[in-house]
């Protein structure tokens, strides 16, 4: 669906690229957890997928159109969720009028089914909505426009824990099989369940760019409080309970993914991961 | 689907841009219009003031009591216009002002050309439409104002000889004012940020520079005989289809400058 071919950007008056030689495949199904430090170019890619700003070498293309060339069917296929962004000073259901027809696939049912998940009214005016209660609305008109590719970055910025829990319910209850959501963010506990696809980003690059499944297939992640395992263990942090482990998947059995653990791995420990995950 | 133009997609961008910036309009056309209403109705109230007194006294008859305000709303007219065409022309990349708004500019689903004609469309030639009605508009409400204060004056509206007393001025002051409003909507494309200003400074810079050039030829280059007889380009003096031709191609220069520079544009401003 979306190929990214060897993306390169230099913000102007910088020499060192803001994005570095990215290659990626997204494919229709999936959410995708785009994760990486501060300025490692995370919110950079998602403006490059999204044709907001022009590469300086590679491209990418979603169903083989360019997105830079910002076509207005290609347009129409992505919605961008941006950090920041402005809302009009109008009503929520004039925005929806003026905006819901640029999207062939706009849902109002799930507009509605994602208003209530966060506890907002349906009549209310969007001049006079707090930061958080925005960010609600907007994620809701992003999601019912049904688009095949979801951008957003760091969605659960200035929510409350019920607005998090709603987010996750929303995106687990919302995701089809045409669509693919990649979501760029910190709060890694606010999607550690809902991901499909972990994708690390570093100033060099991508350092991890694995599916969950394939990613549990070669590491597991356990909290312990023995010292052997802590000692073997790939990564490990103490914790009350124990220490949270990292270590190689030997013995076959699934865990659940801990991907604070996972990006403290794949930046510290950078060398282990291209070994396991055979980047290099 | 034509990714350039399509009019379904354009009649869904004039009306997005109409229903979520309408309040922005509303201020610029209403405030344009209800300056000049002000301007207008204020010294006529004045004149009126002064001639009704004299009517009064039996100074003057009925018929002395008209007061011609043809040319002074005619001066009004134009310097409002050209000062809030070029305010109007201005905004036609408010939209790029910031990041936020240059995301939601960018990515709403619209070809770059559509974009940028509807934004062309409202603050140009609607602008112009809208200010001028507005204008006649205001003069007969000024007329019958005027006619419920002065009962005993001979007030007369000036309608149509706003704009027709003089056609051909009227006509080659249009083109001259598309040319101004040209270059600021020119400049709105190039300084998101205060375009207005920025404009206005380059403009006056570069006026003050091609004068001293000028001046600097005609010192060194020419003889002064020469000089004297040589003519100066009169804007006014020229023929209708020269002025016309001349302008239009201008405009559309800048015109297309602009919408080529929005087309290419991004989220951050490489100069």
């Amino acid at each position: 669906m979306l190929t990214i071919n060897n993306l390169t950007f230099r913000y102007p008056y910088r020499s060192k690229p803001a994005v570095n030689n990215v290659s990626l495949e997204i494919l229709p199904g999936g959410i995708y957890g785009l994760l990486g430090e501060n300025g490692v170019g995370k919110s950079t890619l998602l403006y490059l997928i999204s044709g907001l700003l022009t590469p300086n070498e590679g491209n990418s293309m979603l169903f083989g159109v360019d997105t830079r060339k910002r076509e207005p069917q290609t347009l129409s296929d992505i919605i961008l969720v941006p950090e920041e962004f402005n809302l009009p000073n109008i009503s929520l259901s004039e925005y929806v009028k003026v905006n819901a027809p640029f999207y062939p696939n706009f849902s109002q049912e799930i507009l509605e089914l994602c208003l209530d998940e966060f506890h907002l009214e349906r009549n209310l005016h969007l001049g006079r909505l707090s930061m958080g209660q925005k960010k609600k609305v907007f994620i809701a008109f992003a999601i019912a426009a049904n688009t095949k590719l979801l951008l957003m970055d760091e969605p659960t910025n200035g929510f409350d824990i019920p607005g998090k829990a709603a987010f996750r319910a929303i995106m687990a209850r919302t995701m089809s099989e045409e669509r693919a959501v990649v979501i760029s963010t910190h709060q890694v506990q606010d999607i550690n369940l809902l991901l499909d696809h972990v994708i690390i980003m570093a100033n060099d690059g991508i350092v991890l760019n694995a599916s969950v499944g394939q990613i549990l297939q070669k590491l597991a992640f356990k909290v312990t409080i023995n010292q052997e395992e802590i000692e073997q263990a790939l990564f490990a942090q103490p914790s009350l309970a124990g220490a949270v482990i990292v270590k190689e998947n030997t013995d076959g059995i699934e865990t659940d993914i801990n991907l604070e653990s996972l990006f403290q791995l794949a930046v510290f420990n950078r060398p282990i991961v291209e070994r396991i995950f055979q980047n290099k | 689907m034509n990714q350039i133009f399509s009019f379904d997609r354009f009649k869904l961008m004039f009306v997005h841009e109409l229903r979520s910036n309408w309040r922005l309009y509303l201020s610029l056309f209403g405030l344009s219009l209800g300056i000049y209403f002000a301007i207008i109705l204020f010294s006529s109230v004045a004149a009126y003031n002064g001639v009704n007194r004299a009517f009064s006294l039996g100074l003057i008859s009925y018929q002395e009591t008209f007061v011609e305000t043809t040319y002074e709303e005619m001066i009004f007219y134009y310097i409002i216009l050209f000062i809030a065409g070029c305010v109007v022309g201005s905004k036609l990349f408010s939209g790029m002002k910031n990041k936020p708004s240059a995301i939601s500019t960018l990515m709403l689903p619209a070809s770059q050309f559509e974009k940028f004609f509807v934004n062309w469309l409202i603050c140009v030639p609607i602008f112009l439409l809208v200010f001028t009605g507005g204008c006649l508009i205001a003069d007969y409400l000024i007329w019958a104002i005027l006619s419920v204060m002065f009962p005993h004056c001979m007030v007369q509206p000036v309608g149509f000889d706003l704009i027709m007393n003089d056609s051909s001025f009227f006509v080659k002051t249009m083109y001259f004012y598309l040319c101004v409003q040209s270059l600021y909507v020119l400049g709105a494309s190039i300084w998101y940020r205060r375009p207005i200003v920025t404009t206005t400074l380059v403009c006056l810079a570069l006026i003050f520079a091609a004068v001293i050039l000028d001046a600097i030829l005609a010192v060194y280059l020419m003889t002064d005989e020469a000089v004297h007889r040589m003519n100066s380009f009169d804007f006014y003096s020229e023929d209708i289809p020269l002025i016309a031709i001349c302008s239009l191609l201008f405009c559309f220069i800048n015109y297309a400058v602009a919408y080529y520079r929005f087309r290419e544009n991004e989220i951050i401003q490489r100069w």
